[in-house]
């Protein structure tokens, strides 16, 4: 598959522009957004573990489902 | 965090505590881009009991005063858990006693220089803590050769080598070598 170059530049330059706009914030902006980030992580993992514990719930029984699954050394 | 500020300006006004500075990843911020982190970091001169012991207890209790709910190893102030930490060795102590007084929305603040805080992260060496350094390097905001002096004074120049864009590496090609 060929690369386009193109867009892989605009990538880039997207990427470059969003750190460059992120190192212009003023202090209290960037507290801001670190705490919009936090709360947004907190919520996630709390959907993820809510989400499982409902998985573990309905698979009750089920060892080969894989909210059971752990993973064991090899032999 | 305006709340943690403001309570944190009246325990110095009150005389509960002599001097603050923020450390830690909101300390970086006010120098890089944005570094993710959970908490506020202070680090406080504690009082002292008549064994020499640092007292956290009548911080904590100057603060539930102010409203703050403790939680943990945690203060709470509005959506902000304030960490209190003792500047427990003299590199924290000289980088509390070097803080810069600064302006967070008008409420005025401290924070430690960033080559202090660069100097912190490379005495606590976790993975986080060299990444965070070497994006102080990358954005310019930190003085390398007075990072060096400080290093040097604390015996912790070797631990630049963990820095993978240190920039005595990169101009003089002296990357400890991996074999």
């Amino acid at each position: 598959m060929a690369i386009d170059l193109t867009q892989l530049e605009r990538v880039i330059a997207d990427k470059a522009a969003l750190r460059r706009r992120a190192r212009e914030q003023s202090w209290p902006e960037k507290v801001a957004m670190i705490e919009r980030l936090r709360d947004t992580t907190r919520l996630a993992r709390e959907a993820m573990r809510r989400a499982l514990a409902e998985a573990d719930k309905r698979n009750q029984g089920n060892p080969s489902c894989l909210a059971h699954a752990k993973w064991s050394p090899p032999c | 965090m305006h709340q943690a500020l403001r309570v944190l300006n009246e325990l110095v006004e009150d005389g509960v505590i002599p001097l603050y500075a923020i450390g830690g990843a909101i300390a970086a911020s006010f120098y890089i881009e944005a570094q993710a982190t959970a908490d506020l970091d202070v680090f406080v001169v504690l009082p002292k009991a008549a064994a020499g012991l640092s007292l956290l207890t009548p911080v904590y209790a100057a603060c539930k005063a102010k409203g703050g709910v403790v939680e943990g190893e945690h203060i709470h102030f509005g959506s902000w858990p304030v960490q209190i930490l003792d500047p427990y060795k003299p590199l924290i102590e000289e980088a509390m006693a070097s803080a810069v007084e600064v302006d967070f929305d008008g409420i005025p603040t401290r924070v430690m220089t960033a080559e202090h805080l660069c100097a912190i992260c490379l005495d606590t060496k976790r993975t986080k803590d060299i990444f965070r350094v070497s994006v102080f390097i990358e954005q310019a905001a930190v003085d390398v050769e007075a990072l060096k002096g400080i290093l040097q004074r604390y015996n912790l120049l070797d631990r630049a080598a963990l820095v993978p864009n240190w920039p005595e590496q990169v101009i003089h090609g002296n990357r400890p070598n991996p074999a």
